[in-house]
């Protein structure tokens, strides 16, 4: 086993207010492992992760980061770009913070754009680009710094369900390709199945359970439509179930589930059309 | 590229002359009480009062009346511009130091609301005393009533400008202070601070006007004339005076205003293919 990016040790969380948003919480995120955390709303995914980043101090408890701290970056549920510079300037903001020149960091910032299918809205401002294009250039900002370690908080949860399919296709292929550690939050089943290597099912405060996800990488989109995939899906499903959450997204982002209950692999693959997987699909 | 913002041509020129119809039928109603109220309601004895609008039109093509009206109107509108530029100076760097803490902003943001809200008849015999009786102190009166606008709205800009989670990146990337200011702050107060010039602006008119009628020493300025045409009774000249101030002030207003919707679209990409 890698020596891991992240350890959470026993981390709880109580805030001023008395809320209890952590219980608890031990998890580990191992190097080049991505994991994801599910679990229904209010049940301190977020906290967790903004815990793990340095963004909140934990009550008790520990948070172990093997990592460069400069290496560690952030994608936030908004895309979070500054409207007021185009897409480079946004992506290259990072590197402008720690004084990297200017020709270098456009250059990597030019480079981490064309990685998300943006090379030809490299002066864009955030107002002419779609909500899609917007969580892409958030995501290039992410990984322009090469992070050793990745934290994703709900990135496409407010997406619309095509441009929310196309945007895992890409970040399992950059994932695939690149291998960082990632630690990503979402309340959607079929993707935490697609993307990760584990899900880890959090209930009120604490982690729950824990599912490995064997598929290799690069994981095709098709994946989604195969019997392996959904059993697993079904399985993050029931245990959410019984950590005391319903499963909200989880029905609607699996509907291969259904057919590939009825044995039919044919029309698996008629039901992902190429266009998901098209780098500009979204708009 | 942007349909929502394709609107057929024609609505709106019909806009256009819809507006110059209701500008058009708004003077003629005006045009027509005045010479009402002049002809019909004073006593001929009394029309002095309102004389009819021939009369005071009359005025526009007097160079004995205009000439030094229109040098007195420039006068006070180099003071209200000087005023202008003080309160924004003034103003973004008191805003900018509220910004920086909750015990900086406490302990200045009284005083922003008390020069707002003490008459500035009770701060004339101070500001003479101080600041002279000519043109020095017509430009403290227009920085006092028009920087509080500056203050408040950049201030408003630099704290609620940004979102909890752009400052969260910031954090992340570890920024200092002047890099959280310089490159999120000010720049998302921006928008704001150009909202709060268009208001200074038009009171930084007000102020100049104001304190032309106070302080009076060196050339007079249109709110001296004002005071000047009310003492000689001079109807004709002073309501063509207080019509020219109006205009000016409109003016003032709209390019600022003009000057805001350019900055505020070419600061979000819009305006530019």
């Amino acid at each position: 086993m890698t020596p891991p990016a992240l350890v959470l040790d026993g981390v709880t969380k109580v805030f001023d207010d008395g809320t209890r948003a952590l219980d608890g919480v031990s998890l580990t995120v191992g190097r080049g492992e991505l994991v994801t955390l599910v679990g229904p709303s209010g049940c301190g995914k977020t906290t967790a992760l903004r815990v793990a980043a340095g963004l909140e101090p934990p009550t008790s408890g520990s948070v172990h980061l093997d990592a460069d701290p400069a290496a560690v970056s952030f994608v936030f549920q908004d895309p979070t770009l500054l409207e007021w510079r185009t897409a480079t300037a946004n992506v290259a903001l990072v590197p402008e913070l720690r004084g990297v020149t200017r020709a270098e960091r456009t250059e990597r910032a030019h480079r981490a754009l064309e990685d998300v299918g943006l090379g030809d809205a490299l002066d864009k401002r955030p107002r002419q680009l779609s909500g899609g294009m917007r969580m892409r250039v958030s995501i290039a900002r992410a990984l322009v710094a090469d992070p050793e370690l990745a934290l994703f908080d709900e990135p496409f949860g407010a997406l619309d369900e095509i441009t929310r399919l196309s945007l895992q296709t890409l970040l399992q292929g950059i994932f695939a390709r690149r291998r960082f550690a990632g630690l990503f939050i979402t309340h959607s089943v079929s993707e935490a199945v697609y993307l990760s290597d584990r899900v880890l099912v959090m209930g009120p405060g604490r982690v729950e359970a824990e599912v490995a996800v064997p598929f290799a990488h690069p994981r095709p989109p098709e994946l989604r439509f195969t019997p392996e995939f959904a059993a697993l899906a079904g399985d993050v499903s029931r245990l959410l179930e019984r950590a005391g959450g319903e499963p909200t997204t989880a029905s609607e982002s699996s509907p291969s589930g259904v057919t590939t209950a009825r044995g039919e692999p044919a029309t698996a693959s008629e039901g992902s059309p190429s266009g998901v997987t098209d780098a500009r699909g979204d708009s | 590229m942007n349909p929502h913002r394709a609107r057929p041509a024609g609505g709106r020129r019909s806009g256009l002359a819809t507006t110059l119809l209701t500008v058009a039928i708004a003077a003629a109603g005006l045009f027509a009480v005045w010479t009402f109220i002049s002809l019909v309601v004073l006593d001929p004895s009394k029309r002095f009062l309102l004389p009819p609008p021939w009369e005071v039109l009359a005025t526009l093509g007097d160079a004995t009346i205009m000439t030094p009206m229109l040098q007195a109107l420039w006068r006070t509108a180099t003071v209200a511009l000087a005023g202008l530029a003080l309160a924004f100076v003034i103003g973004t760097a008191w805003a900018v130091v509220m910004a920086q803490s909750r015990w900086a902003e406490r302990i200045l943001y009284p005083y922003a609301v008390i020069l707002q809200t003490v008459p500035i008849l009770a701060l004339t015999p101070l500001i003479g005393i101080w600041f002279g009786y000519g043109i020095p102190a017509r430009i403290v009166v227009a920085v006092i009533i028009a920087v509080f606008p500056v203050i408040s709205t950049t201030f408003f800009g630099l704290t609620s400008g940004p979102t909890r989670a752009a400052h969260d990146l910031f954090t992340l990337a570890r920024a200092t202070r002047w890099q959280r200011l310089s490159r999120l702050e000010v720049p998302a107060a921006v928008p704001s601070v150009f909202t709060g010039l268009r208001s200074a602006a038009g009171l930084s008119v007000i102020g100049a006007i104001v304190g032309d009628f106070f302080f009076q020493q060196g050339a007079a300025g249109i709110g001296g004339l004002l005071r000047i045409y009310t003492l000689r009774l001079n109807m004709d000249a002073l309501l063509t005076a207080v019509g020219l101030t109006a205009l000016f002030g409109v003016v003032v207003f709209s390019v600022f205003a003009a000057l805001e919707g350019w900055v505020v679209g070419r600061w979000y990409g819009r305006g530019r293919p």
